[in-house]
């Protein structure tokens, strides 16, 4: 079996763990608790006819990711960016940011995720989108399930391929 | 009794596991101080998805390879359900190379860090929620301010609508059609009146708002007679009232000056002599006046004289300075203030101000207008 080690990061209250717990263990907690540090765990998913493990590495939000400890992207094939819709704060440095974990790695496949889409109409979530510096992949909702597994293969067939 | 070397032994066992694995990954040794590896897996990858996930990082370091360093690492296993910092080395022991991992136990602090966090972010994202709330009751707030202004003014339409509505020939609720064109044509000038008074009725409240704070005036380009028939026109519909305007010849058509108040003034005292019931006329007289702190300037002379009482006036006469409120009889609190106005205004350019007035409501105010020239 394929593992790939997938990191989740982004600016803090974004919902990283949210999307983390719904995607690991199908639960939700609409309680905000910070993450300190990284947590990680895996899950095993199907792409194509393969089986993939993903490694998923929670991370702390920072607002800026040149603070986030360089090892915990040590072996990352894939790093999906989480930004809050209802939340532009979270936009501020997404250039920045994208452009340092490029830097970091340069063969990995990024993904930036638009979260909470269940608290923001279709309209607002357009505006946000064609707002955005880069493209948004993927507008999902921890809380409702959104798009959460949809994000994971996506990612997964990337990393496969 | 514990001697303090078994002490000290511990807490430092309390604090740190340390263990060493091979080059495939296998354990080796350990001291077993936080948890029991006795019934692990052989392969130490097996024990947590993070080392999974970076063991082939962990064994190819090199004796010469700074200490990779993975610090608040949380609950990575059942065993270890805390906040843990992990240390791996390359180092050799009895010449075999192995890899030195160290997991430091700092449950305590970091969770004394992790409350830090939680109340730091949870103000952040509380303060970044007001501010969205803010700005929100700000938007609405300006939205209900103009509804309300759409608001009186329909009504003053409305109020309007209905008294044109009641003069014409309408009984039972039946229209006459042959009338419906003239009443929607009149309706329509009667809006466009309404909104005209409406505006007048703004700019008049705004200067008598602003009476103590005539010091910043607003000098715009504006036309004398152009502004003057404005007003005039504007007035269609008084029947009682005739008007006559006269501007000297040296006075410029094109002129640079505050004219908000100037129309306002003028607007204002029409206003006081509409309330005469009796057939009247209104002059105004515009002659060149020298002034001491403005380059040009000239004189207003606003007279109302009734048809029935035209040689009324120079009962109460006032000069200059001031007027007193037992000489406007009959007129009230209304008239006091604007004629305070007009006072402050040429107080403020240390210029003219002269008031007559009498019972049957004949006036006549002489004030000046400073102006430059448009270049």
């Amino acid at each position: 079996m394929i593992s790939k080690k997938v990191i989740l990061t982004g600016s803090f209250g974004v919902g990283k763990t949210s999307l983390f717990n719904k995607f690991v263990y199908s639960k939700f907690s609409d309680k905000y608790l910070t993450t300190i540090g990284v947590k990680v765990n895996k899950k095993v998913i199907k792409v194509g006819d393969e089986e993939m493990s993903i490694l998923l590495w929670d991370i702390a939000g920072e607002v800026s990711q040149d603070k986030v400890p360089v090892s915990y992207f040590l072996g990352a094939s894939g790093i999906i960016y989480v930004f809050d819709l209802s939340r532009s704060v979270t936009t501020k440095n997404m250039k920045e940011d994208i452009e340092y974990l490029k830097r970091l790695l340069p063969n990995g496949v990024i993904k930036i995720v638009g979260n909470k889409s269940d608290l923001v109409n279709q309209e607002t979530i357009e505006k946000v989108v064609a707002e955005l510096e880069l493209h948004c992949d993927l507008v999902t909702s921890a809380k409702t399930g959104e798009n959460v597994e949809e994000l994971f293969h996506l990612i997964g067939e990337e990393l496969a391929a | 009794m514990q001697s303090l070397e078994e002490y000290k032994f511990d807490r430092i066992k309390q604090s740190a596991q340390f263990l060493l694995i091979d080059t495939e990954g296998k354990l080796v040794d350990s001291c077993d101080s936080l948890f029991d590896t006795s019934k692990k897996a052989e392969e130490v990858k097996y024990w947590m998805p993070l080392l999974e996930s970076i063991v082939d990082q962990i064994l190819t370091l090199e004796l010469d390879s700074p200490e990779l360093f993975l610090p608040k690492i949380q609950a990575p296993m059942q065993e270890l359900k805390g906040f843990y910092d992990f240390s791996f080395s390359k180092i050799e022991k009895n010449d075999q190379e192995l890899i030195l991992w160290i997991i430091y136990n700092n449950t305590k602090i970091y969770k004394d860090f992790f409350s830090y966090q939680q109340n730091r972010n949870e103000l952040v994202l509380k303060n970044q929620r007001i501010g969205v709330i803010q700005s929100v009751l700000q938007s609405k707030r300006q939205e209900l301010n103009k509804q309300i202004d759409r608001l009186h003014r329909f009504g003053t339409i409305k109020r309007n609508y209905y008294e044109l509505i009641s003069n014409d020939q309408f009984e039972s609720g039946t229209r006459h059609s042959d009338q419906t064109n003239d009443e929607t044509t009149s309706y329509i000038l009667e809006i466009e009146n309404t909104i005209g008074h409406l505006q007048d009725l703004v700019e008049e409240l705004v200067i008598l708002t602003n009476v103590k704070d005539i010091s910043s005036f607003e000098m715009k380009e504006f036309q004398i007679c152009g502004l003057l028939n404005q007003i005039f026109q504007n007035q269609v519909g008084n029947n009682n009232i005739d008007f006559n305007i006269n501007v000297h010849s040296d006075i410029p058509e094109q002129l640079i000056g505050n004219y908000i108040y100037l129309k306002q003034i003028i607007i204002g005292l029409m206003k006081e002599s509409w309330k005469s019931e009796n057939q009247g006329i209104v002059s105004i007289d515009l002659q060149p006046v020298k002034l001491e702190s403005a380059e040009q300037g000239f004189l207003v002379e606003y007279k109302y004289s009734s048809l029935e009482n035209e040689d009324s006036l120079a009962v109460n006469q006032i000069n200059g300075t001031g007027f007193q409120q037992n000489n406007l009889l009959n007129y009230g609190s209304e008239l006091e203030l604007k004629l305070s106005m007009i006072q402050k205004f040429a107080t403020a350019h240390n210029g003219i101000f002269n008031c007559e007035a009498s019972e049957d409501g004949n006036l006549l105010v002489t004030f000046s207008f400073p102006y430059e020239n448009v270049d």
